[in-house]
């Protein structure tokens, strides 16, 4: 009688049948063919001598009691992740940022150009006005050697305007000084001319100078008076 | 309750979408509960110390619970489990190495057994488990593994060969080998001598 099965089929089909765990077709169909095979046979039986003692055995109680809190440690150790996650997210990012925008301010701040007001001014050849930038660290210099002058001008503006002048008599001469040499337009000192009007030089004209130009057109072309 | 929700939530499509939708926490807790034997044991084989596998076991299910929302169903979860348990006591592993060549130490795998314990003693001590983990170190890794999750797991060779990337062909050549290696282990031991006195 031919076996149904080869014998690798058979061999490949012995752990489960030795376990109970081929369905009722597939066993008859082992039954039948591992007759044809009697070394398989006999590795049947041993298989399934040694393995009735090892399933005596609860594995799945040693398991069961070995894996008992897992669930409880699994979830305090994501509670614990989560506040981790929380803090190290504060490490990663927020403090980072702030850094970086902290240094960014500084670096700005400290890069602000200042503006010389003396250069802001035309210079006396009238060509353009240029505006000079001055390092922070010059500039701080500058700056504290025109602190006392701008503090004593700015306290002279303020009384001005609120008409509550109380400034010592000695001070005047001093403070006036000051007036007109920084507040005050530069009238005579301004080499700016004022060009007149060519439809109107009669009026920057005296009477004696439209005589005599009178005379000159008369001496050129008397005809014409 | 708990008793109730464990059969209420039975499938893993129903534990995952009560993850997603609902009360996190108890489903989390089912979730764990299903799958810890499996992610155990597959951890156990794999680092050979039971510390070890626990902590491998709480790192596998922090990983599948923070990726669970995500989990798409082209596998089987418990295919998914494996694989997140295999990249973790893989990087177990090589933690482990690097330590063992700081501190000079062989880097050798925990002994599970007492060879001082007689087996009658390894018995009384219910040591069998030790000792047939130590059996099953002797086979090869694929016939290890097929042989874990077909026997201990009961998992279809579809599933082991989605898990190992065997041929089903290949794990049930593998299943009987191991088999028939581990029988004649058994057959030969002090243990199998004992029990067949007692």
């Amino acid at each position: 009688m031919t076996p149904s099965l080869s014998r690798k089929q058979t061999e490949e089909m012995l752990p489960d049948y030795a376990f109970g765990r081929l369905g009722a077709e597939d066993s008859l169909q082992f039954e039948q063919s591992i007759a044809a095979y009697p070394d398989l046979s006999q590795e049947l039986k041993d298989i399934q001598g040694v393995f009735s003692k090892v399933d005596t055995m609860d594995f799945n109680s040693i398991l069961e009691n070995r894996t008992r809190n897992i669930s409880v440690r699994v979830q305090e150790r994501m509670a614990k992740n989560s506040k981790n996650n929380s803090m190290s997210r504060l490490f990663r990012l927020v403090i980072p940022t702030v850094s970086i925008a902290a240094l960014a301010i500084f670096f700005f701040s400290s890069e602000i150009p200042v503006f010389n007001s003396n250069e802001l001014s035309s210079n006396s050849d009238g060509d353009s006005h240029h505006i000079q930038v001055v390092r922070s660290s010059d500039a701080s210099s500058l700056l504290s050697e025109d602190l006392n002058l701008n503090a004593v001008l700015a306290e002279v503006v303020s009384h001005q305007n609120n008409n509550e002048i109380n400034i010592p008599a000695q001070d005047n001469n001093a403070i006036d000084d000051l007036i007109a040499d920084n507040l005050l337009p530069e009238s005579e000192e301004s080499t700016e001319t004022v060009s007149p009007d060519p439809n109107n030089l009669w009026e920057y004209l005296n009477d004696n100078e439209i005589q005599d130009i009178l005379k000159d057109l008369n001496y050129e072309n008397p005809s014409v008076l | 309750m708990m008793y109730s929700l464990t059969y209420a939530l039975n499938t893993d499509q129903e534990i995952i979408q009560e993850y997603c939708s609902g009360d996190s926490n108890r489903a989390a807790t089912l979730f764990v509960r299903k799958h810890q034997k499996f992610v155990y044991s597959a951890a156990l084989r794999y680092l050979r110390s039971h510390d070890d596998a626990d902590d491998a076991a709480q790192e596998v299910f922090i990983r599948a619970l923070k990726n669970l929302k995500n989990f798409r169903g082209d596998s089987s979860i418990q295919t998914w489990l494996y694989r997140i348990t295999l990249n973790v006591c893989t990087s177990i592993a090589r933690k482990r190495k690097f330590v063992a060549f700081f501190t000079h130490d062989d880097g050798s795998e925990i002994e599970l057994e007492s060879d001082a314990a007689t087996p009658q003693q390894q018995f009384e001590n219910k040591d069998f488990e030790k000792h047939f983990e130590k059996m099953l170190r002797q086979l090869p890794e694929k016939q290890r593994e097929t042989f874990a999750l077909r026997y201990f797991d009961e998992l279809s060779y579809e599933e082991i060969s989605k898990m190992l990337g065997t041929s089903v062909g290949g794990l049930k050549a593998n299943y009987f080998q191991a088999v028939q290696k581990l029988a004649k282990l058994l057959k030969n031991s002090e243990f199998m001598q004992t029990w067949e006195r007692t």
